[in-house]
């Protein structure tokens, strides 16, 4: 069996936002994944001036690494907040989908298909996370897909590809080898979120927390 | 009629899809096309996919990627595997985003040329054939030709790209016309201070030359950089993916990305990263904490000099093989301990760095070593005279440097944008000084030459000087400079003569001045409105721009000639920067450009402006081309390609037969580079055993062959300049304060202290019209100025408001203000993302004010570059 999951680790995550901008170049604009990519049919021709910004705007993300400050200077924290989903073994996006739209694939990787999905919106409520959002182009669900069709030809999420420091970290949980088991297995990453999962959704996203500062 | 409703389609009407309604896009019922099509996509299988190496020219760090492209369309840029150990595919934001480049729908397509009557500085031009374009450039460069004026009259200006792609390039062009004047940005704005620091010493001091072994580090002082702002993957993913494996002390005024990141952040103050330096070196000596053995073997710590000077006592010239060929070197006098007498260098047994009471006379004259001239010169930086000055506890100073000299390997910033404050020069000799005490250059997981970096040393090379001809160095020789001690001089210590220095008197006085800008954009990097000011000029007949555009400087400008994108152009075969492994590699045109796009190459438009001067000089240019880009064993090649594209002037023709002809002519496989884009000649490990080859040999770039702590070069340059010693290029590592800090005293109520950084999501010019990037991907505070919270509530400003923020200079622009805890409270963090106000761009999103606008106009006193930071901001909520 194949259980994906994926680490990241917050000591090397400088916030560049570089799998973000893979991802959306994986996935929203390239035709491997869209008949017609949306932001190259937004950039076209027939688009006039004024609303060139607007398909930019309404762009959704499904990963997004945001900045968020912490304490009182001189003893200031800037935390790299990643915002994707889980893929969550007890996936209440799952559970609450009344058409059966949101599943999860024997591999674990929580999937939508957008055939079933009638965008009723109740996954989006559902999950903790804040993982999920509105394709605009397809008007359904989407979210993060462990770049599925890539894992399938054999090559790496695209955000773990291109990360430049090294920081996403993907593999089987199931092949004790792998990267990810061995960091699970040392229990130095926290499932879900720095805190600790939510609601009881056993995650499959880790993160391998920060090394505190020194403070004098 | 029956309509067929799908399940989910049904659904929907039926009510359940409440979501939809309220979506802002047409409530229109999605059709089966416009679903989401892997299957069909898997359906309409690989139809004409091809992957195309190329270089990624979103900044200048050069990465290798590789560009997917459907059906003659491109589709996606990764980074190239192949290329290890620089890249090793992977890419930055901007990188992944590349495409806009050739998609943008504001990319100009055509050549423009100014509508008759208007004035630079208007967005007014008319679409022109690239004939008439080029022909208005050449018949200018013609006229002046025949007067016998072109060499004098004409100032070439290449940016960031052009420097950092197009050096080599343009110099070619440059002599093959004659023309002395260039004008280089990351020469007059960015590397010069530490390189020159650097090679002083007998290194490289280029970025792509010198380089932290982040992979090897154990201990890494980091300051004046932002490895998570200022990305180059090259450096920091090498940084990045072994983070854990050292300890990282960050000393910025900012919490950077970087800072972020550190096991110590030090709020510094702003520009006294020397006092920090010096007080760590007091700490290493003083403590005795130095690597004797490496000082004694490799350096010229133990060189004999004047007790009351710094010039050695006896010196003797004497030959030496280096990698092959025979240099000569001077040899030096030492005290050896093995003999107990003075002795040659050369022929020593035992070098004492620290002199024996009786042997402190040679000929009768006083003498010291280099290290104790060194030692005596630092005694007064202690820890706590740097406390007062850095804001430093003494004892935090005191304990990083002594883990600095005990942890090994250790290695130290080499420096990136060290043009920002008036004692760069001296900050990064404090830096090398420091490697070298402690054993830690040229060593594995120290500071090492990349193979770049190995090649300039071996050659020998000397810094790039311009022609004493060129009007731009004779103007910056005349230009006088305010020293900290209240001195003055005529010009920088070592004139370069490629700075932004504008030959003022002469472009006011005398008329028919042609500027080509290349691949830059003066109109937002030249310091101050200078750029605007020349195209004001009367006297100035013709500014043309060549580049991918659009910029501000493109609305200064008489003739617009488009580059195309670089997914759509080739590159000549070179290699690799950052790394110390010998890499090959070469960029392909992945895709045409549009079909309504006339735009070329950049060797293939100097060769058209060449050809419309005079046909007669292309094969000058085809023998520039082998001397300056190379090998120089191909000129009759490089001829034959020219010959060839003024048939067919296709616009990547020219490039393309070059890089064939080259990989011909250096025995590479053609094939190969094509498929793969980068070849590895020789790993990492070989540049690391050439490292040690050239410190253990005493191969380096300087005239003694070793790691000189005074440096030899340094101290004949200050007497060839006749210029007194002064603080600013003092032979040993010297206390400057930052400019701001001897201008003023004291920062008022509304005062601030201005450092500039990148951001991740954005490099100077290829990024700032990108939808994704500048309307996405990059967060407010890395769009706003960055103020600390408690200054702010004194002066009333909250998140988010509109300040002004008024220079010393008198210039006052609105900006978004970012409060923040993570500033000092006596600085201001502007973004370097320089703005943009001509020209037309639909995506841009910047909230940032122009830095070169608030910039005060000053040249760094030892190298000459213009300084970009170290200047003082009045703010308040506009």
């Amino acid at each position: 069996m194949t259980r994906y999951a994926m680490v990241i680790d917050l000591n090397k995550c400088v916030g560049c936002n570089a799998c973000a901008a893979a991802c959306i170049a994986e996935n929203l604009l390239s035709p491997t994944y869209y008949k017609e990519p949306p932001l190259l049919k937004a950039l076209g021709e027939s688009v006039k001036e004024k609303d060139a910004r607007k398909p930019i705007e309404q762009l959704w993300m499904r990963t997004r690494v945001h900045r968020v400050y912490i304490g009182t200077y001189p003893n200031t924290q800037l935390v790299f907040v990643h915002n994707l989903c889980r893929h969550c073994d007890n996936a209440p996006c799952v559970a609450v989908c009344p058409t059966g739209a949101s599943y999860q694939r024997e591999d674990g990787i929580v999937a939508v298909d957008p055939e079933k999905c009638i965008l009723c919106g109740y996954c989006i409520a559902a999950c903790p996370y804040g993982a999920r959002s509105v394709n605009y182009y397809t008007r359904t669900i989407d979210k993060c897909t462990f770049c599925y069709h890539r894992l399938a030809e054999g090559k790496l999420p695209a955000c773990v590809e291109t990360c430049p420091t090294g920081a996403r970290i993907f593999g089987d949980l199931d092949d004790p080898d792998s990267e990810v088991s061995r960091i699970v297995r040392s229990g130095s990453a926290v499932a879900g979120t720095p805190g600790g999962a939510l609601a009881g959704t056993r995650p499959r996203l880790y993160f391998v927390l920060q090394q505190p500062r020194r403070r004098e | 009629m029956s309509v067929h409703v799908s399940r989910r389609e049904f659904l929907k009407i039926a009510g359940v899809g409440t979501l939809a309604a309220t979506l802002p896009f047409s409530t229109r019922l999605v059709s089966r096309d416009k679903k989401i099509a892997v299957l069909q996509a898997k359906k309409l299988g690989p139809v004409n996919v091809s992957y195309v190496p190329s270089i990624c020219r979103m900044c200048t760090a050069q990465c290798s990627i590789i560009i997917r492209v459907r059906n003659g369309r491109p589709e996606r840029i990764m980074g190239n595997p192949k290329a290890a150990p620089l890249n090793e595919g992977r890419i930055c934001a901007r990188g992944n985003m590349g495409l806009f480049k050739a998609i943008s729908p504001d990319r100009i397509k055509k050549p423009l040329v100014r509508k008759q009557g208007t004035r630079r500085g208007d967005w007014e031009f008319r679409e022109a054939s690239w004939d008439e374009a080029i022909g208005i450039v050449a018949k200018k460069l013609k006229e002046l030709r025949d007067r016998g004026e072109l060499a004098k009259k004409t100032i070439l200006i290449i940016g960031q790209i052009g420097c950092a792609t197009y050096h080599h390039h343009v110099v070619s062009f440059a002599k093959t016309l004659g023309i002395p004047n260039i004008a280089s940005m990351p020469l007059s704005t960015c590397v010069m201070p530490k390189a020159l620091a650097w090679g002083m010493m007998g290194l490289a001091g280029k970025h792509s030359e010198l380089v932290p072994d982040y992979k090897r580090t154990r201990y890494f002082l980091s300051f004046g950089r932002n490895l998570g702002g200022s990305i180059a993957v090259g450096q920091t993913s090498k940084a990045g993916m072994y983070r854990r494996n050292y300890k990282l002390v960050v000393l910025d005024p900012r919490l950077s990305e970087w800072a972020a990141k550190a096991d110590e952040w030090i709020p510094i103050k702003p520009g006294t990263d020397l006092a920090f330096l010096l007080a760590a070196i007091n700490v290493v000596i003083t403590k005795k904490l130095y690597d004797e053995e490496y000082l004694v073997k490799y350096t010229n710590a133990p060189m004999i000099i004047d007790a009351e000077g710094l010039a050695p006592i006896a010196t003797r010239k004497i030959k030496k093989n280096i990698a092959g060929k025979e240099v000569e070197l001077i040899d030096f006098l030492v005290y050896d301990k093995a003999t107990n007498s003075f002795t040659w260098a050369s022929e020593a047994k035992l070098p004492a760095i620290e002199l024996p009471n009786n042997a402190r006379e040679y000929k009768g004259k006083k003498v010291r070593t280099v290290f104790e001239a060194l030692r005596d010169h630092v005694s007064s930086y202690t820890p706590v005279w740097a406390e007062r000055i850095t804001g430093v506890r003494a004892a935090i100073i005191e304990r990083i440097a002594t883990e600095f000299a005990t942890t090994k390997p250790a290695t130290i910033e080499t420096g990136w944008n060290t043009n920002r404050w008036w004692n760069s020069f001296q900050l990064y000799r404090a830096a090398s000084i420091l490697a070298a005490l402690t054993g830690n250059l040229l060593r594995p997981g120290g500071v090492v030459l990349s193979a770049a970096g190995i090649k300039s040393v071996l050659s020998r090379a000397p810094p790039p000087i311009a022609s004493p001809k060129s009007v731009l160095y004779q103007s910056e020789l005349s230009y006088e400079i305010e020293l900290s001690d209240g001195g003055k001089v005529k010009g920088p210590l070592l004139v370069f003569g490629h700075g932004y220095q504008w030959p003022w008197e002469q472009l006011v006085r005398e008329k028919g001045w042609v500027i080509i800008v290349i691949g830059a954009n003066p109109a937002r990097t030249m310091v101050g409105d200078v750029f605007e000011k020349i195209a004001k000029l009367p006297t100035v007949d013709l500014i043309v721009d060549i580049g991918a555009g659009p910029d501000d400087t493109v609305a200064y400008s008489d003739v617009f000639i488009p580059e195309c994108a670089y997914t759509e152009r080739s590159y000549t075969i070179t290699g690799a920067p950052f790394t110390t492994a010998k890499i090959i590699r070469a960029a392909f045109a992945a895709h045409e450009p549009p079909s309504d796009a006339q735009c070329k190459n950049m060797l293939e438009i100097l060769a058209d402006i060449i050809s419309g001067v005079d046909k007669g000089l292309l094969e000058k240019y085809a023998e520039m081309i082998a001397e300056e880009i190379g090998p120089s064993n191909c000129v009759e090649e490089f001829k034959k390609a020219v010959e060839e594209y003024e048939k067919t002037k296709g616009y990547d023709d020219l490039t393309s037969r070059i890089i064939k002809a080259q990989a011909s002519c250096m025995g590479l496989s053609y094939e190969k580079l094509r498929r793969d884009g980068a070849i590895l000649v020789a790993p990492e490990e070989w540049g690391l055993e050439m490292n040690a080859k050239i410190l253990e040999n005493g191969w380096l770039n300087s005239p003694t062959g070793k790691i000189e702590i005074m440096p030899l070069k340094l101290v004949m340059l200050i007497g060839k300049r006749k210029f007194p010693v002064k603080p600013e290029w003092h032979p040993l590592p010297t206390w400057v304060p930052p400019r701001w800090m001897w201008k003023r005293k004291s920062l008022g109520s509304d005062e601030f202290v201005v450092i500039t950084g990148k951001v991740p999501t954005m490099s100077y010019v290829s990024t700032e019209d990108n939808p994704v990037l500048a309307l996405k991907l990059t967060p407010p505070d890395l769009n706003s100025v960055w103020i600390n919270t408690e200054r702010a509530k004194t002066l009333g400003i909250k998140n988010g408001d509109v300040v002004e923020v008024c220079s010393e200079n008198g210039n006052c622009f609105k900006a978004r203000a970012f409060v923040t805890e993570a500033i000092r409270p006596d600085t201001v963090f502007i973004p370097s993302n320089y703005g943009n106000e001509k020209a037309p761009m639909r995506f841009k999103d910047s909230k940032v004010p122009p830095l070169n606008k608030l910039n005060v106009f000053v040249m760094e006193p030892v190298a000459g570059s213009r300084i970009m930071a170290d200047f003082i901001v009045r703010i308040k909520k506009a």
